[in-house]
């Protein structure tokens, strides 16, 4: 939008830098950012500080004994909801309550470098802790950062061939999806993933370095806006859709599915968005899994694709 | 024109009406031309039909849809404030110090957290919620006849009660209302002609009903009793007005957001400009609103910041410097406001009062170590100690701490608000409402989301260069005047608002995820280790000689300034260092707690309303109520809603701003 270098540039670089080492690259070691310098080999009983966390940990069967806002969970990402029936609630995941996590003796906490990197001081008094960021380095994408945060993940917990299953699990996912796109000759169109916000006409718009961007590849699609960002979304308004001729549009329903997708794009601008108008854009319930593990990315993509292969032919 | 304006609109002439209202109507005109010349131009040199049409549409139902938003929601600001103004003769009457837009934000939180309620989200809901809020600093305050420093007060008041209950709400819903951030900073996008002329439906009943008032209002700058006798209904008047002033305020906010600046901002500038007669004054400050939202609107889109996030700020960083010239040249000065709080005779002596405090103290730590999920008995702490029980040795390394912190930060805030209501002669100023701790906030924030992984030294040195960079600021724009309570007031406020802006857009600027900045945002002890006590502790006890030492400077300070300068006093320096050190008190406290609300405002009062008016007595009955409060908050926060937590700074605005606006009716009531 503009050559001027803005605030967002300026906050970016300052943390970039700040981090230092620690965004080189995506390879596993590097996604850690603090970490107890004693973990142990095969950790039992793992406290998770985010919903991504516990759900990498049920998907390499070691669900956590406490996570954050377990209540949450099922209508924020609600994959294997039902793995984590026994687990403690230990508060919400800003501020989860120490003495909830040191009540259940855990052997690891697991936690995000940006909700808890002043609190690393503080866990680590109660269990060794690792804390993990998931910025990924270009051209790899948060979905890469996905796989290596569930690997990683694996290793702590010792199931490392649980997560090499797993992750063979989602990527033959993947590869079924990208086949049925590629059979209705939908393959190399462009995706727009959109999460819908309180504004009027105002969405985030997933970058080229979020989860669905990761997708995207994998399905065989092109993906739009190519430009990369800091935590994989930018605010976006209706208007910025109207010159996206030949994009097939995801809209991330933030209400419940009360409220139609009609209801959502009445307005005059939506009206003339070219995907709508050729019935291109798809409304996918409320969920954050661009924000979670590969398997929901492993969800992402089976709603992605189903939409997509509902809208009508090219023409 | 040093005197509150309205009050003399017979030395006026009223002629210079049109001099002035064609220059700011032809600038309008000219930037709202300049918002559209652009599409305008492309639709002109549209080469074939597909494009003319597509520049059709971009012209008319998206760039001058914006740009009349733009117009329509700063007009409406501007006639909201013009409306207070008059109803309660106060220059300083604006939707945003009376908390009407707080009300109002709540509003259309509820709106996206209550399902229920969204049929009636939209202005109908703000309207209600902005109402309450108006009401309540209204009451509080004293009515209709409040002066202005204490309506001031009371609405600033009302603003951090009602942001506190948004952060909060904020926190415990972050997914839900992830973006709504966004739409805090102003957001002004219209997808289509449509929706505007859906909620310009709303500007109808307020736009209407104002002709009616106008008569009424412009009696009403005589004085109530000469309103009386030429036929004006006193009290249904003013009803009416502040129920217009609130649905324009609502209007407003529903389509563009809580930028509620303009409507302090715009009324004042076209006073000064010598405009008094309320007609006048009403459209010129729709017309001064109108421009002033569409020229930082036109900025905002201009540099390409983020969707519609910084119009708020470029209002405020338009508007603050406007105001603060304002404030230097004495046009916002009113008659002397004499408002002492509830003062009372002395329930005991220090000599009673302080131990039993101290026991008090003692007793609420112990409790506040026992109690939680977990019930700890003292016997317990003893096989800790001698390191037979691992359990309770952790738990207590976990509520040790912050209660050690709370214990400290409270003293130190409620330290710093005694010496700043004694050196300003402000009985209702804190550090709070003068801005300071959220100049300390701010730099603290910009570190702390700059560089996650900051250490303790450099957190201490941000909040003292923000807390006191502040202070430095607010008593150079002062000098001159010597410090006066309201201008200062007024600085402060000012100050305040133009960091919350810039606090919002930093939080949205660095992260999609504003949870982490917001909690932090609201103070609190949550997660605090001993290194931390340990830290805050040298500031405390630098600082309690310095104060034993100006306790008696400060008490001849309160008889007055010339009888102090007569007494042999340094007046000057005495400020200066008192107003020094009450600065760095505040602003080592945020290092650590954050912007922890209320403490350095509330207990001084408590201290007096117990009957110590001599600092010496005054300080530390205040300190040792500031740490029972905070360490209260800190309490309850981390076991009312176990294992959520609320932060303790929500918990001590909750308790403290209800019983701060209960205060200041009170101490009302007494001097009458």
């Amino acid at each position: 939008m503009t050559g001027l270098p803005n605030r967002r540039h300026c906050l970016a670089w300052g943390l970039a830098s700040a981090a230092g080492l620690g965004l080189r690259a995506a390879s596993a070691s590097d996604l850690v950012v603090r970490r107890s310098a004693n973990l142990p080999t095969a950790a039992r009983r793992v406290v998770a500080l985010e919903f991504l966390l516990a759900e990498m940990l049920v998907a390499v069967g070691r669900p956590p004994v406490g996570m954050s806002d377990p209540a949450l969970y099922p209508g924020w990402i609600n994959v294997q909801t039902e793995r984590l029936a026994n687990v403690a609630d230990v508060g919400t995941r800003q501020q989860p309550s120490l003495e909830a996590i040191a009540r259940l003796k855990p052997d690891l906490i697991l936690g995000l470098t940006y909700r808890h990197a002043p609190l690393f001081d503080v866990f680590e008094s109660i269990a060794p802790t690792v804390l993990l960021d998931f910025a990924p380095e270009p051209p790899r994408t948060r979905l890469d950062s996905a796989f290596a945060l569930q690997r990683m993940i694996g290793e702590f917990v010792g199931r490392d061939a649980e997560a090499v299953r797993a992750e063979a699990e989602v990527s033959a996912g993947f590869d079924r999806d990208a086949a049925r796109l590629a059979a209705a000759g939908r393959s190399n169109r462009r995706l727009v993933v959109l999460q819908e916000l309180a504004g009027l006409d105002t969405y985030w718009v997933f970058t080229g370095d979020s989860l669905s961007a990761g997708l995207a590849s994998r399905l065989g699609l092109r993906f739009w806006p190519s430009e990369r960002s800091r935590e994989g979304v930018r605010p976006l308004t209706s208007e910025e859709l109207l010159g996206l001729d030949d994009a097939d549009v995801m809209l991330v329903s933030m209400t419940g599915p009360n409220v139609s997708l009609d209801a959502k794009t009445r307005s005059a601008a939506w009206q003339r968005v070219p995907a709508l108008r050729s019935g291109r854009v798809g409304l996918i319930e409320r969920n954050i899994w661009n924000f979670g593990g590969p398997a929901s990315a492993l969800r992402l993509s089976n709603r992605i694709t189903n939409l997509m292969l509902r809208a009508p032919a090219a023409g | 024109m040093t005197v509150l304006a309205a009050e003399r609109p017979t030395l006026v002439r009223p002629i210079p009406r049109l001099r002035i209202g064609l220059p700011i109507a032809a600038f309008v005109a000219l930037v709202a031309l300049a918002r559209l010349w652009p599409t305008w131009h492309a639709l002109t040199t549209a080469p074939g039909p597909v494009e003319a049409e597509a520049a059709r549409f971009l012209l008319w139902e998206l760039r001058l849809p914006r740009v009349l938003a733009g117009l329509a929601a700063g007009a409406a600001f501007g006639m909201a404030g013009a409306l207070f103004q008059a109803v309660t003769r106060n220059p300083l009457a604006a939707p945003d110090l009376l908390g009407v837009t707080a009300g109002a934000q709540v509003g259309v939180l509820i709106g996206l957290t209550v399902p229920a309620l969204a049929g009636f989200a939209g202005p109908p809901l703000l309207f209600v919620c902005g109402l309450g809020a108006a009401s309540l600093a209204l009451l509080a305050a004293g009515g209709w006849r409040a002066p202005p420093l204490r309506l001031l007060l009371a609405g600033g008041a009302c603003a951090l009660l009602l942001s506190a209950v948004l952060t909060v709400m904020l926190a415990l819903f972050e997914q839900d209302i992830a973006g709504l951030a966004l739409w805090s900073g102003g957001a002004l996008y219209q997808p289509g002609a449509d929706g505007l002329v859906e909620a310009a439906c709303w500007l109808l009943p307020p736009l209407v009903a104002l002709p009616f008032l106008v008569r009424g209002l412009d009696a009403l700058a005589l004085g109530d009793d000469a309103a009386t006798g030429i036929g004006v209904a006193v009290l249904p008047v003013r009803f009416a007005g502040v129920i217009t002033a609130t649905a324009l305020t609502a209007f407003a906010v529903a389509l563009a957001g809580p930028i509620g600046f303009v409507g302090l901002i715009a009324p004042n500038l076209v006073r000064a400009a010598g405009i008094r007669r309320l007609t006048a004054l009403i459209v010129l400050s729709a017309l001064v609103g109108g421009g002033l939202l569409l020229a930082a609107d036109g900025v905002v889109a201009g540099l390409g910041f983020s969707a519609g996030l910084s119009t708020a700020v470029a209002t405020a960083l338009v508007g603050t410097p406007l105001l603060l010239i304002l404030v230097v040249r004495g046009q916002l000065l009113s008659p002397p406001d004499r408002t002492e709080a509830a003062a009372s005779t002395r329930v005991a002596s220090l000599a009673v009062v302080a131990p039993a405090l101290g026991l008090a103290l003692a007793a609420l730590s112990a409790f506040g170590l026992a109690w939680g999920e977990t019930w700890l008995a003292p016997a317990r702490w003893v096989t800790a100690f001698a390191g037979g029980d691992n359990e309770a040795a952790l738990i207590l390394s976990i509520r040790g701490p912050r209660i050690a912190v709370a214990a400290i930060a409270g003293m130190m805030l409620a330290a710093s608000g005694v010496v700043l209501q004694s050196v300003v002669r402000n009985a209702l100023a804190g550090p709070e409402l003068l801005g300071v701790t959220q100049g300390a906030a701010l730099a603290t924030l910009v570190g702390l989301l700059t560089w996650p992984l900051i250490g303790r030294p450099e957190t201490f040195a941000l909040a003292l260069v923000g807390g006191l960079a502040t202070l430095g600021l607010i008593l150079l724009i002062n000098r001159r005047r010597r410090f006066a309570p309201l201008p200062v007031a007024l600085t402060g406020l000012a100050f305040s608002g133009l960091f919350a802006a810039l606090t919002y857009a930093v939080i949205v600027e660095t992260s999609a995820q504003p949870a982490r900045a917001l909690i932090w945002l609201v103070g609190g002890t949550y997660g605090r280790a001993w290194p931390d006590a340990v830290a805050l502790l040298p500031w405390l006890l630098v600082s309690l000689p310095a104060l034993a030492l100006l306790s008696r400077p400060l008490d001849l300070l309160t008889l007055g300034e010339d009888a102090a300068a007569g007494l042999g006093l340094n007046v000057a320096l005495l400020r200066a260092l008192g107003l020094g050190l009450a600065a760095m008190l505040a602003s080592a406290a945020v290092a650590i707690v954050g912007p922890l609300a209320f403490v350095g405002l509330l207990t001084p009062h408590l201290a007096r309303l117990v009957g110590f008016h001599a600092h010496g007595d005054r300080l530390p009955v205040a300190m040792l109520l500031g740490a029972l409060l905070t360490i209260g908050a800190d309490i309850l926060g981390r076991v009312a809603l176990a294992p959520k937590e609320i932060p303790a700074g929500a918990l001590t605005a909750l308790i403290g701003a209800p019983y701060f606006l209960w205060l200041m009716s009170r101490g009302r009531r007494g001097t009458q």
